[in-house]
């Protein structure tokens, strides 16, 4: 059973457009994340689907219902949709109870209350007023409220934004777990990838206003379609080799690759995507040759990034490569390299042919023409 | 559901008429252009029928201008009299608005920014005069001193009468005023002065001119007090021509001068406003700006304070006591007390919901709609700031009597009415600002959990605006027990409020049996104001200075 349809979704204000062409299947009882940097249209999706907004094309169908479509536009209060925004937007004037229970007719209110303050774990604070709680509560007030009327979807937008760093940790894990138990389709929106990836079990990328790919977290963050999204999900080395079906050959040496989609012709022009915690750096014997020299160490405590500088001429810019935090490495110091496990690579579509028939990269003044190249998108 | 404007599928079946737009055909193709955002009719309807009533009296007065011909007109306007008031009127406006831009500043300074000792009381005393109509203002000088009479009379009388219309944004906007930036300024090598000069004065810099015009358009439109000093203006004299002598075109051609004056002060004012904007980066700071030590200053500065309040507040008070016990009897007014208490109450209070309600359909449709035609409407409104009460009240009455054979002429909904247009802006002030405070998104949020756009409206828009609700109730009913031009021309036949009876001993020279009418009127409007003084304190400055 699905938990939310959208088809072919667009949006524009003005001349400008928002969302063009979205497509996006979310199972039912799932929790996915949007992620999509900000401006991407992630706000404007979420307001379409609680039925702020009318899209100017395509359709959304929410639980078996589709409440727009060609003719058709639901509007909010009939869609039950749980929508909780990023400040929360408690209503000032009422108690915690009472902004539970807003949604719910007289009646019902008072047994469903209760039992929704216990879900959220504030079963004591209902006679509150919203400036009387901290923002880690008021956000599961929010939640409490828009669970009452039992949506069949709920919109988390950016919720936790807003919260102190030590706060965000605690309070993401609480809500995700009354999610879990309410067992009801959520929706996140976020520009944080490490809170997709670790609340979420499906991640949708968002990236000029249609849905790029679509994939469990892991997937997504070892299989990423290009290198713009592999950047965007995390630190990532985009280095240029030649693949020959298993092999890559690249400034590093021959590495296991892995080619997503279809076949390869070969031997075919690659970029290959290796994540810093794939490199493994060791402090340089007389016995071996140096790879690489560290330019700069950047120390976070769990762990550290080095910035390597390898062969200038084939890779200008240096290799991010991330260690534990207790390796004795210094900036100078002269390393070698390994790479763990297979690295993955997609067609360089860069490359030009040279005359004797061998494709090969395209030259490039600036090692930044990889980050800024946008490839063509597939499905995932 | 439809929406109401959307075209019906079976519309689609039909060639659309010419002129019609061509959208459905396209919808069965799939291929819709991006939807307008709905358009809220219901709003709409309802703001432009208040614009309409808003704007009535000036259509009116130009009706009447018209009917006296061309000519007429441009005779009565041209002569020695329109020069010789536009002088007393002009110069008047003049000197009294820079008088309280200096007492209004000052005070706001002292009270809000240093350790003046009582700032509490201080803030309550200032602010309380308020409450005193300039009329009585003007009758306590007048009763007891000769001295106190034309020009120099009115400049005292009405700097003392209404400088807190300045000290009150003002104030609002000090205390609101991020200190972060004095202080960025101090360290940037601005000296005291200067930073007071470039960051203090330039951040209440909205707030003052805000206060200097309310200043402006209430000495154009004083009657009562300017009449007791024998202090001639455009006013006065529009009212001797329409209720003294009948003189309809002569009255008309001077309303018209009168009119266009106040558009040049509000025009005045959007100039000098220019663009700037006062803004703090961030949110609200909860921070309060550090307190300037007044040290061997403070004597002085009690000193001030203690003559401002003496002068413009035991004054009045003083002379109506006196005038009181002077009389010694008592002319035991009781009755008639009672009796034009209940109806100045009656009124005021009508007249105080009326444009409550009108305003708040114009404030939703300008804070919650964006869209030039909306705003565009929202500004109409404020052309009733240019019209003198008298002018509204005698275009409301000339044309219910050529026009509407007399229907209700004098009678209590007319005078309701007319306190509602003149006193529309005022409503419109506070509704719009606690609106523009309650953030849109709990609207939206209510609908998503099921609620009816009137049921969103009644739940949570109004009670989120009450304060503001309040306040405009508060304003306008201050204001209309205050009343006295408007209330003279168009009062009931046979009732008489407390302004009217009021001023009936007046003129009689009656002083005894005035003042406890003017004490009424005086305690009647102290509690709205003092409602009015919390709302204006917890008001954020933007908002604030926005009147």
């Amino acid at each position: 059973m699905s938990g939310l349809a959208i088809d072919n979704l667009h949006k524009g204000f003005g001349e400008h457009p928002v969302l063009s062409g979205l497509n996006l299947q979310v199972p039912a009882g799932s929790f996915t994340a949007i992620l999509g940097p900000s401006g991407s249209g992630k706000t404007t999706l979420l307001r379409l689907l609680a039925g702020f907004e009318r899209p100017d094309r395509g359709s959304i169908a929410i639980g078996q219902r589709t409440v727009d479509g060609e003719g058709i536009h639901v509007h909010p209060e009939r869609r039950r949709v749980g929508y909780v925004p990023q400040e929360g937007s408690l209503f000032p004037h009422l108690t915690v109870a009472a902004n539970i229970g807003f949604g719910l007719p007289r009646k019902a209110r008072r047994g469903r209350v209760g039992g929704l303050l216990e879900l959220v774990g504030l079963a004591d604070l209902g006679q509150r007023y919203p400036h009387q709680l901290s923002g880690g509560e008021q956000q599961r007030v929010a939640l409490a409220r828009a669970l009452a009327v039992d949506p069949e979807i709920v919109l988390l937008d950016e919720p936790f934004a807003s919260l102190d760093a030590h706060l965000r940790a605690r309070v993401r894990e609480e809500v995700q777990q009354i999610l879990r138990r309410s067992q009801t389709t959520t929706l996140l929106v976020t520009h944080d990838q490490d809170e997709a990836l670790s609340l979420a079990d499906q991640v949708a990328v968002l990236r000029d206003g249609a849905i790029v790919q679509h994939a469990p977290p892991q997937h997504l963050y070892t299989t990423p379609i290009d290198g713009d999204l592999a950047r965007f999900i995390g630190e990532a080395n985009l280095i240029e080799g030649l693949f020959d079906g298993t092999l890559v050959e690249t400034p590093l040496g021959k590495l296991p690759a892995h080619w997503h989609g279809d076949p390869a012709p070969t031997p075919c022009p690659v970029i290959v995507l290796i994540r810093p915690e794939q490199i493994s750096v060791n402090p340089v014997d007389d016995s071996a040759q140096p790879a690489g020299r560290i330019a700069r160490t950047r120390y976070h405590g769990h762990d550290m990034i080095l910035d390597i500088q390898i062969q200038p001429e084939h890779q200008p810019s240096p290799l991010l490569a991330r260690t534990l935090g207790d390796a004795q490495l210094v900036p100078g110091q002269r390393v070698t390299l390994g790479i763990r496990g297979s690295v993955l690579v997609w067609p360089d579509v860069h490359a030009v042919a040279q005359p004797d028939g061998t494709p090969v990269h395209r030259a490039r003044s600036s090692p930044d023409s990889v980050r800024h190249r946008r490839e063509p998108e597939r499905a995932p | 559901m439809r929406r109401p404007h959307e075209p019906a599928p079976l519309a689609l079946a039909t060639p659309a008429p010419p002129g019609a737009e061509v959208r459905p055909a396209i919808a069965h193709v799939g291929v819709v252009p991006a939807r307008r955002p709905a358009r809220p009719w219901g709003l709409l309807a309802l703001s432009a029928g208040v614009a309409v009533v808003l704007v009535a009296p000036l259509v009116f007065l130009l009706i009447e201008a018209h009917g006296a011909g061309t000519s007429t007109i441009l005779h009565l306007v041209f002569r020695s009299l329109t020069a010789s008031l536009l002088w007393n009127t002009v110069r008047l406006t003049l000197v009294v608005t820079v008088l309280c831009a200096v007492i209004g500043t000052a005070a706001a300074w002292f009270v809000e920014r240093t350790d003046l000792p009582g700032r509490p009381v201080w803030a309550v005393l200032v602010v309380v005069p308020l409450a005193i109509p300039d009329f009585v203002v003007s009758f306590g000088w007048a009763s007891l001193s000769t001295w106190v009479q034309g020009f120099r009379g009115a400049v005292l009388v009405m700097t003392l009468a209404v400088y807190p219309l300045v000290y009150l944004p003002v104030a609002a906007s000090l205390r609101n005023a991020d200190p972060g930036q004095e202080e960025v300024a101090r360290s940037l090598g601005a000296g005291r002065l200067a930073t007071f000069w470039r960051i203090t004065i330039g951040q209440a810099r909205t707030a003052i001119l805000g206060g200097c015009l309310l200043v402006a358009l209430v000495l154009l439109a004083e009657y009562g007090a300017f009449e007791i000093l024998s202090y001639q203006t455009f006013t006065t004299e529009i009212f001797t021509e329409f209720n003294v002598s009948f003189n309809i075109p002569t009255a008309a051609a001077l309303s018209l001068v009168l009119v266009l004056l106040s558009f040049v002060v509000l025009a005045g004012e959007g100039l000098a406003r220019g663009r700037g904007r006062v803004s703090r980066s961030g949110p609200l700071a909860q921070r309060v700006a550090p307190r300037r030590r007044l040290g061997r200053w403070t004597p002085a500065v009690l000193i001030g304070f203690t003559v401002l309040v003496g002068l413009a507040l035991g004054v009045p008070v003083g002379a109506s006591i006196y005038w009181i016990l002077e009389s010694g009897h008592g002319y035991l007014t009781g009755v008639s007390l009672l009796d034009s208490a209940w109806h100045t109450a009656l009124y005021s209070a009508t007249a105080a919901a009326l444009a409550t309600m009108m305003a708040l359909p114009v404030a939703l449709l300008a804070v919650r709609h964006r869209g030039r035609a909306y705003q565009l409407l929202e500004r109409s409104t404020y052309l009733v700031l240019a019209i003198p009460g008298l002018v509204i009240a005698f275009a409301l009455a000339y044309f219910s009597e050529r026009y509407a054979n007399g229907f209700l002429y004098q009678s209590a909904p007319l005078l309701v009415l007319a306190y509602a247009i003149l006193f529309f802006p005022l409503a419109l002030v506070g509704v719009r600002a606690s609106l523009a405070q309650a953030p849109p998104g709990l609207e939206e949020i209510a609908r998503s959990l099921g609620r009816r756009r009137l049921a969103v409206l009644w739940r949570v828009t109004l009670p989120l605006v009450a304060p503001g609700l309040a306040a405009a109730f508060s304003l306008v009913f201050l204001s209309a027990v205050t009343e006295l031009t408007a209330t003279l021309i168009l009062i009931p036949t046979g009732v008489q409020t407390l302004a009217t009876q009021f001023w009936a001993y007046q003129q009689n020279l009656a002083y005894g049996q005035a003042a406890p009418f003017a004490l009424a009127i005086i305690a009647i409007a102290a509690l709205p104001s003092f409602l009015l003084g919390r709302f204006f304190d917890r008001l954020p400055a933007r908002t604030a200075a926005a009147t």
